[in-house]
């Protein structure tokens, strides 16, 4: 078993196999060695979203070993799993804070599971919608504004 | 909250980098300032030509010549300026400054490419795609382009099962084909827009979904490849 404990000083304690899950405790399992069962900190990550990335990596814990990265085979945001559908169905400061702590956690799947699922809320939608999803304020000028559709005209027509 | 804003950059442009439409991509141009500067990355629009161009014909991975790039002049490097001006043949012999190579590149925008006046690109490779896209409209060959590709021609009267010839068009205005008896070809010219192949009715050109040309008239299809 591996002690980790997360910003807020909470102490989770999980097997190997799911702790190795990330690269980054991974690593620092290897340099430190077996002996030593101080727990791990993770001061960048909050006990509720270290919960959260736990209960992940667990349900993913009897995955085949993600296959060498291939660069020429398209990645598309809809292949995403039911259960990981499901599992990415929060809020969007707990959506945020999970990318945030997979990419210093540095799991690869994850970390595409949660930039796959902001895209897909960003798909489909009108500009005002995706302003209001995400609560973006629109800092141009009416000059700036029509600019820009003016070199997208030939994307909306099409 | 607004999570591309909050995020570190590289993790946004992950993000941009699933969308793979133009049309999101471009609409999150429109969103404010930094998700326009975000939704413009050099990196995710080259991504979309690479997929885009591997499926069509007669394009290759590069900056598109045909794109006015004034507004962008600052953003090129010396060798993909020369790269530009090599496709579209210009002679760069005696240009060694790159202010005197980025007034080459304005001053030479090849005829009949699409109308860009009045637009401020804000990426080459943004620009790159939707000049391909409205490009790939023009039924306006150049010498360049009907002579470097090949070409097949099929009789309209011809049985299905009877399979298409090679013809070629070349530099020096001879056609050659594989109707015509070794040892004699004929000569074509250019028809107002059209290309006429000796007296026979004059080949209107069109194109097709894959980019590709096609050239008839009442008696023969031809199609590049």
């Amino acid at each position: 078993m591996v002690k980790i404990t997360s910003s807020d000083n909470q102490e989770f304690t999980i097997a190997k196999e799911i702790a190795n899950q990330s690269v980054l405790i991974k690593n620092m399992l290897e340099d430190v060695g077996e002996a030593d069962d101080q727990p791990i900190p993770l001061p960048n990550v909050s006990g509720a979203i270290l919960q959260k990335v736990i209960e992940y990596a667990t349900m993913h814990k009897d995955d085949p070993p993600a296959a060498p990265e291939e660069e020429t085979r398209p990645k598309s945001s809809e292949d995403i799993e039911e259960r990981d559908k499901e599992f990415m169905n929060v809020d969007q400061g707990t959506l945020f804070e999970v990318i945030l702590a997979a990419n210093y956690l540095d799991m690869k799947n994850l970390l595409d599971l949660g930039c796959k699922t902001v895209a897909n809320m960003i798909k489909g939608k009108s500009v005002e919608e995706i302003r209001k999803t995400f609560n973006i304020v629109n800092d141009f000028t009416p000059e700036e504004e029509e600019q820009i559709r003016k070199e997208n005209e030939w994307c909306e027509d099409r | 909250m607004d999570i591309l804003e909050n995020l570190p950059r590289e993790l946004s442009i992950k993000i941009l980098g699933y969308l793979r439409g133009p049309k999101t991509l471009s609409r999150c141009t429109l969103l404010s300032r930094t998700w326009n500067s975000l939704a413009n990355d050099e990196v995710i629009w080259r991504n979309m030509c690479g997929l885009r161009w591997s499926r069509m014909k007669h394009i290759k991975h590069d900056l598109h010549p045909r794109v006015d790039y004034t507004s962008l002049a600052g953003s090129l490097t010396v060798k993909e300026i020369k790269g530009v001006l090599a496709v579209r043949k210009v002679d760069i012999t005696g240009l060694f400054d790159k202010s005197d190579l980025i007034s080459k590149l304005v001053s030479t925008l090849p005829k009949h490419s699409p109308p860009q006046q009045g637009i401020i690109w804000r990426s080459k490779w943004k620009a790159s795609f939707i000049v391909a896209e409205l490009d790939a409209k023009r039924v306006i060959l150049t010498k360049e382009e009907l002579c470097g590709v090949n070409w097949l021609i099929r009789f309209k009267q011809w049985p299905p099962e009877q399979e298409s010839m090679y013809a070629k068009f070349n530099p020096d205005y001879t056609y050659e084909s594989a109707m015509i008896a070794p040892g004699h070809s004929m000569k074509w010219r250019f028809y107002a827009n059209d290309v006429q192949v000796e007296s026979y009715p004059e080949l209107v050109v069109s194109r097709n979904k894959d980019w590709s040309f096609s050239m008839q008239n009442g008696h023969a299809i031809l199609y590049s490849t």
